[in-house]
């Protein structure tokens, strides 16, 4: 199809399911990555990738044009802000079990550095490196990781941000300020993996 | 946005990390299957949640966390339900700084194993408001009683059992900082009386030494609990009650409001709307006498009797007859030398006066007079 | 500039989360700083690592397909376990259809009014029947028009799920209405507004700051379950008075439950289940702060002061923040016992305060009120400063009076437009020629060595009043002072409450042309009774007063002396007959006499008083006739 955002959802009231799969297609990556770290959870961030473009897919009709990429990400917000109020309070902790990581995960983890083909060495300090980062990202507040992950990595505009958190552009500036400056104490200095 | 309140859950999940640690492995649980909230007690409300764990053969770790919610840490009870004698809590241990415990259990093989959870909320209630509109002549009310939730306990209930005092359950969901005011008794045509008090202790005696202020008598509406009010099922829990009356128009005026205390069966409540200023009462004391008076050998006065006389003048400006309650108070030892209205002894120094008014004429407010003539004997000298 | 950037100021310069000044002053400073743009690339490497988490989770194909296929789904229904409310009649359980419930509304143009209640942002503006229609309608391949229908298959089962849930154009046959209320809707475009109110009703007392509202409002309704929001920012509504109720169909509607929801301020939600779709008109009603009234008179004395004429009005001020329009406005006179100050409940945080703070809850900060906000059916009149309308006499409303209780009730014939920050002065009553007394007084206790003037008369017929009690209220009385008809400012008093058939007596401040003065002509004292030491322990005080009155006046005036005792044990000899005496209470004795104008009188009485134990010698002390 090749369209733009405005014409997929069109043509998704019109009925064509096929342009819907392209949304989710499309924005799928940021999304998800966006709802990962903002539980914390892969199969709880999973749920709610499908409750959010299931919202998409019913509330198309309200969509009032703007930027598609900011209404989306309001929709994913507010999914997991629900979802949060339902929080389930107990965790079972199975000290003796073997690990089992990745039983049930669906998606791939860690795929980037297994494209990159390269050593060991460098594998390991890279997953430790990336641990600190996602330590410091989620020490951080709901609302400044929320703001980093839509600004930083989802490339909102800060008026778009502000849109899809529902406060003042003002706000949405200090809680980024607020966020780099605590990343900026946790970060170790001079992470780059040369090669 | 109140950060707490985002409440997106940063639950740590380091996956795939290779070190020699103890993997620590999350499995989300289901909701909860059944919640019963009960809030018979002001000061606490008791909480009770089932839940299936799923346990393991060998030692589990349950980690029950709950930052946010004013839970109390000690009143936090684990009883397991279907396998007691194959599973046991071993012990109960808090890490530092979190809103959390561990239990360490004990399982003899791999269950999913349902158990029911309590501990003792804070600051999630229920109020009771009550609405009357009384019809034109005042004799009946349509009497609505609400019930209100008020969760601000920091926990949200998609779904409950709430119990009340009187086990009448029902279900309802209430979030945090939700408030829910739910249609819980409507009767119509209770019976009413209205009455008007003058209490000699407590209001004003002669209105003109008020310089352009009225009295005013208290008015209240007398609703009986009892079968034949229409009510005496059960008791009226207390609340703010709000008073409204039919106008003959189709409409309302809001006549008051007063706190309704608890009303077992068979007692009354009272509630006290307002003031009558067409109700104007002006006692007097016209004789405050010694009499009988004993010396002792010096001369001075040991014991008296005294000769009084009350008198009030009690007027009626309405269009429509009223029944003025009226206290008057004798201290000590008293006896009524002669009285010309009828009275009750509430207690020793409490009379207590039912008397009728009719209506005002053309020729002005219908007037009763009240003399009281008594004396109060064996009466020392200060 | 010597001093370097912060690490903040690095940061936000960085990511453009600085003011225009401060990226100017950071450029300025990097340029000429080695220092800082070593630091700042430093930054900017550690920074780098958070793109080592960029594009760390990908969607599988599998999750896609799941989510796609999921999505075009129908949501799934949810058992929801039994709701039994006692006295309500408990029936069997029922399996809901747990989709969000949209209210069919046959709103015509957009006429929302601003303000109370304001609909949400995203109010769709198109009918949402339509919408509905087009919600429901599935996403099939085979649909090419706009809403247009779906394939056979999936058809059957979402129609009837449309005639459940959507009722209006769609449903076909009336159903049973599901047990279980459904969850509170997610979302603001679920639920319908209330709109626009048919007619306003205002009680407004003026004994509390308290004015009770009625609106009439025409809800469309669906058979099943309906939720409805109301909105009132920026008003001083209390809560925990709003009521709505049905005015036709009251065996079939039903207002369940009023919701308020966390974290939203100003906004309730009603729960509605009715038996009937369509239209069925409701009844708001609610307490508000902000409107209040008061009476006040004015007196025109005739030129020999027998006569009165009086006006009675009523002042009407709308401080509430609420501009109302077309109100039927009502007055009540009366008292009225409130627990709680309608503003401050209005003002709480929480609807019904929280467990968290005792008693009613805790003041939240509201701010101001009363800004004037927009309005699109915006009323010509509008002003800061507050105003005051006066009804012209054409048109001079008639203010029908009432007893109601203890209360009695004004209405305002017609309706009445007051907009936020305005006053209305009414005509309540008007009285020609009431017969009125002018009386003088003068009582020490009470008011000094001043004769204070008085002007009596009654609310009877016979003063031509007593259709109804005269509130409280300033009396500013005039005289006439010459023949030409000019007015001379008399004086004036707040009166209290008057009943009917109750005298009136209006102070108007201490007289200069009447004059009362005691004279205290002969004192002494006798009959000494001495105890056993031979000291004195009893004795009378007797003394003879003469009470000179002067009135140079061109009228008769009436005047009442009262003159205390300490004691109660006093006897006394009266006057002549010219004047008038009683005893007033125990330790006072009233005199009251005519004068006639231009003359001056004197009279005398004795007075014993009986002090220690004489007071036994004369224990009907005091208790003489009365004339």
């Amino acid at each position: 199809m090749g369209s733009s955002d405005e014409s997929l959802i069109a043509a998704h009231l019109a009925g064509d399911q096929a342009a819907f799969c392209e949304l989710v297609r499309r924005y799928g990556d940021g999304v998800l990555g966006y709802l990962f770290h903002m539980t914390g959870n892969l199969s709880q961030a999973e749920d709610l990738f499908q409750e959010t473009f299931k919202r998409v897919h019913e509330k198309a009709h309200t969509f009032r044009g703007g930027r598609f990429k900011s209404w989306l990400f309001t929709i994913a917000t507010r999914a997991a802000i629900d979802s949060g109020r339902r929080r389930r309070r107990l965790r079972v902790v199975s000290l003796d079990q073997g690990d089992d990581c990745d039983e049930g995960n669906s998606s791939q983890v860690t795929t980037l550095a297994d494209d990159n083909a390269a050593d060991p060495a460098d594998e390991m300090v890279k997953e430790e490196q990336k641990q600190q980062v996602r330590r410091a990202i989620e020490a951080l507040p709901a609302k400044q990781r929320a703001t980093l992950i839509l600004a930083y990595y989802q490339q909102l505009s800060y008026q778009e941000v502000a849109q899809v958190m529902g406060c003042s552009i003002g706000t949405v500036k200090t809680q980024m300020s607020r966020a780099l400056a605590a990343l900026a104490r946790r970060l170790p200095d001079s992470i780059g993996v040369t090669k | 946005m109140n950060v707490k309140r985002i409440a997106l859950m940063a639950v740590v999940v380091p996956l795939c990390a290779v070190t020699a640690q103890a993997r620590i492995k999350l499995v989300a649980l289901p909701e909860r299957a059944a919640t019963v909230i009960r809030l018979d007690n002001p000061s606490a409300t008791l909480i009770e949640e089932e839940r299936v764990l799923t346990l393991q053969k060998g030692l589990n770790k349950v980690d029950f966390s709950w930052k946010g919610v004013q839970i109390d840490e000690d009143s936090i009870r684990l009883q397991v339900l279907d396998h007691p004698a194959d599973v046991t809590l071993l012990s109960v241990s808090y890490p530092p700084g979190e809103s959390a415990l561990v239990w360490e259990i004990s399982s003899s093989g791999d269950y999913a194993e349902p158990v029911r959870i309590s501990y003792l909320l804070s600051n999630i209630d229920r109020l009771i408001t009550y609405k009357a509109v009384a019809n034109k002549p005042e004799t009946l009310v349509d009497l609505k009683s609400y019930l209100v939730l008020r969760n601000f306990s920091g926990e949200d209930f998609a779904q409950a059992r709430v119990l009340l005092d009187y086990g009448e359950a029902f279900e309802q969901g209430i979030d945090h900082e939700e408030t829910k005011q739910m249609l819980f008794l409507t009767e119509p045509n209770v019976p009413i009386r209205k009455i008007w008090t003058f209490d000699a202790a407590t209001l004003p005696w002669d209105p003109e030494k008020l310089e352009n202020k009225n009295v005013g008598i208290p008015v209240s509406y007398e609703i009986t609990n009892s079968e034949q009010g229409r009510l005496g099922k059960f008791a009226l829990w207390g609340g703010k009650a709000r008073i409204f009356q039919e106008d003959g128009h189709g409409s309302t005026i809001f006549l008051g409001e007063d706190n309704a205390s608890l009303v077992p069966v068979g007692e009354k409540m009272e509630l006290y709307i307002g003031d009558s200023r067409d109700i104007v009462v002006t006692q007097r004391k016209m004789r405050d006498a010694q009499i009988d008076i004993q010396k002792n050998h010096s001369g001075r006065v040991v014991l008296f009797n005294t000769d009084e006389i009350i008198t009030a003048k009690i007027e009626n400006f309405k269009d429509s007859p009223a029944v003025l309650t009226m206290i008057q108070h004798i201290p000590g030892q008293w006896d009524m030398e002669e009285c010309n209205l009828k009275y009750v002894k509430k207690d020793a120094y409490t009379l207590k006066f039912e008397v009728e008014l009719p209506a005002r004429t053309q020729a002005g407010p219908a007037v009763k007079e009240l003399t009281m003539h008594y004396h109060r004997r064996n009466v020392r000298p200060r | 500039m010597n001093r370097h950037l912060t690490e903040q100021q690095l940061i936000d310069y960085q990511f453009k989360l600085a003011s225009e000044a401060g990226m100017e002053e950071a450029r300025a400073h990097l340029d000429q700083c080695e220092a800082c743009r070593q630091r700042l690339a430093e930054l900017n490497r550690k920074f780098a690592a958070l793109d080592l988490l960029r594009d760390e989770v990908k969607p599988s194909d599998a999750l896609i397909a799941r989510t796609v296929e999921n999505a075009a789904r129908t949501r799934r229904a949810r058992v929801l376990p039994l709701l039994s409310l006692p006295w309500l009649g408990a029936t069997a359980a029922a399996i809901l259809v747990g989709v969000a419930v949209l209210v069919v509304s046959n709103l015509g143009p957009q006429g929302q009014p601003g303000g109370v209640l304001a609909p949400t942002a995203s109010e769709p503006k198109a009918a949402p029947a339509q919408r509905a229609e087009e919600r429901i309608a599935p996403t099939s391949e085979r649909s090419a028009a706009y809403g247009g229908k779906a394939g056979a298959d999936a058809f059957g089962f979402k129609q009837a799920l449309a005639e459940s849930v959507v009722g209006g154009p769609l449903a076909a046959k009336p159903e049973e209405v599901a047990e279980k209320p459904p969850f509170a809707p997610a979302s603001a475009i679920e639920l319908v507004v209330l709109p626009r109110r048919e007619n306003v009703q205002l009680t407004i007392y003026n004994g509390a700051d308290l004015t009770l509202v009625r609106e009439r409002r025409n809800l469309t309704l669906k058979q099943g379950w309906n939720w409805l929001q109301f909105m009132w920012a920026n008003t001083l509504i209390d809560p925990t008075s709003l009521t709505l109720e049905p005015l036709e169909h009251k065996d079939q509607v039903q207002v369940q439950q009023l919701v308020f929801p966390p974290r939203l301020r100003e906004l309730g939600r009603w729960l509605i289940r009715s038996e009937t779709s369509g239209q069925v008109p409701f009844e708001l009603t609610y307490l508000t702060s902000g409107l209040s009234w008061r009476a006040f008179y004015m007196g025109t004395l005739s030129q020999d002061e027998r006569t009165m004429h009086l006006e009675a009005y009523v002042r009407v001020s709308n401080n509430s923040g609420e501009d109302y329009e077309d109100a039927q406005t009502r007055l009540i006179v009366g008292r009225v016992h409130l627990l709680d100050q309608i503003r401050a409940l209005a003002q709480r945080q929480y609807p019904y305060g929280s467990p968290l703070s005792a008693g009613t809850g805790t003041l939240g900060g509201m701010g101001g009120y009363g800004a004037l906000r927009d309005r699109n059916y915006g009323l010509e009149m509008r002003g800061k400063v507050a105003g005051e309308l006066v009804e012209s006499l054409e048109e001079r409303k008639e203010i029908r009076k009432e007893g109601l209780s203890e209360y009695f009730l004004y209405t305002i014939e017609g309706t009445e437009t007051i907009p936020n920050e305005w006053g209305k002065r009414l005509l309540s009553l008007e009285a020609d020629g009431i017969p009125v007394k002018a009386l003088y007084k003068y009582d020490e206790e009470r008011w000094g060595t001043q004769t204070i003037q008085f002007v009596s008369f009654a609310n009877d017929e016979e003063h031509k009043l007593g259709g109804t009690p005269l509130p409280d209220g300033t009396v500013r009385v005039y005289g006439r002072a010459d023949e030409q008809g000019h007015l001379s400012y008399v004086g004036g008093t707040d009166v209290k409450y008057i009943p009917v058939g109750e005298e009136i007596e209006l102070n108007l401040g201490p007289a200069h042309l009447v004059e009362v003065k005691p004279v205290l002509m002969d004192y002494r004292t006798e009959h000494h009774v001495f105890d056993q030491n031979g000291n004195i322990n009893g004795w009378d005080e007797v003394r003879i007063w003469k009470i000179e009155v002067t009135n140079t006046r061109t009228l008769p005036v009436e005047i009442e002396i009262t003159r205390g005792f300490e004691t109660p044990y006093w006897t006394l000899t009266p006057p002549d007959s010219a004047v008038s005496y009683e005893k007033h209470d125990v330790t006072h004795a009233r005199y009251r006499l005519t004068l006639e104008p231009r003359r001056k009188r004197a009279f005398e009485y004795t007075v014993t008083t009986y002090h220690g134990v004489r007071e036994q010698s004369f224990p009907n002390a005091g208790v003489l006739d009365r004339n």
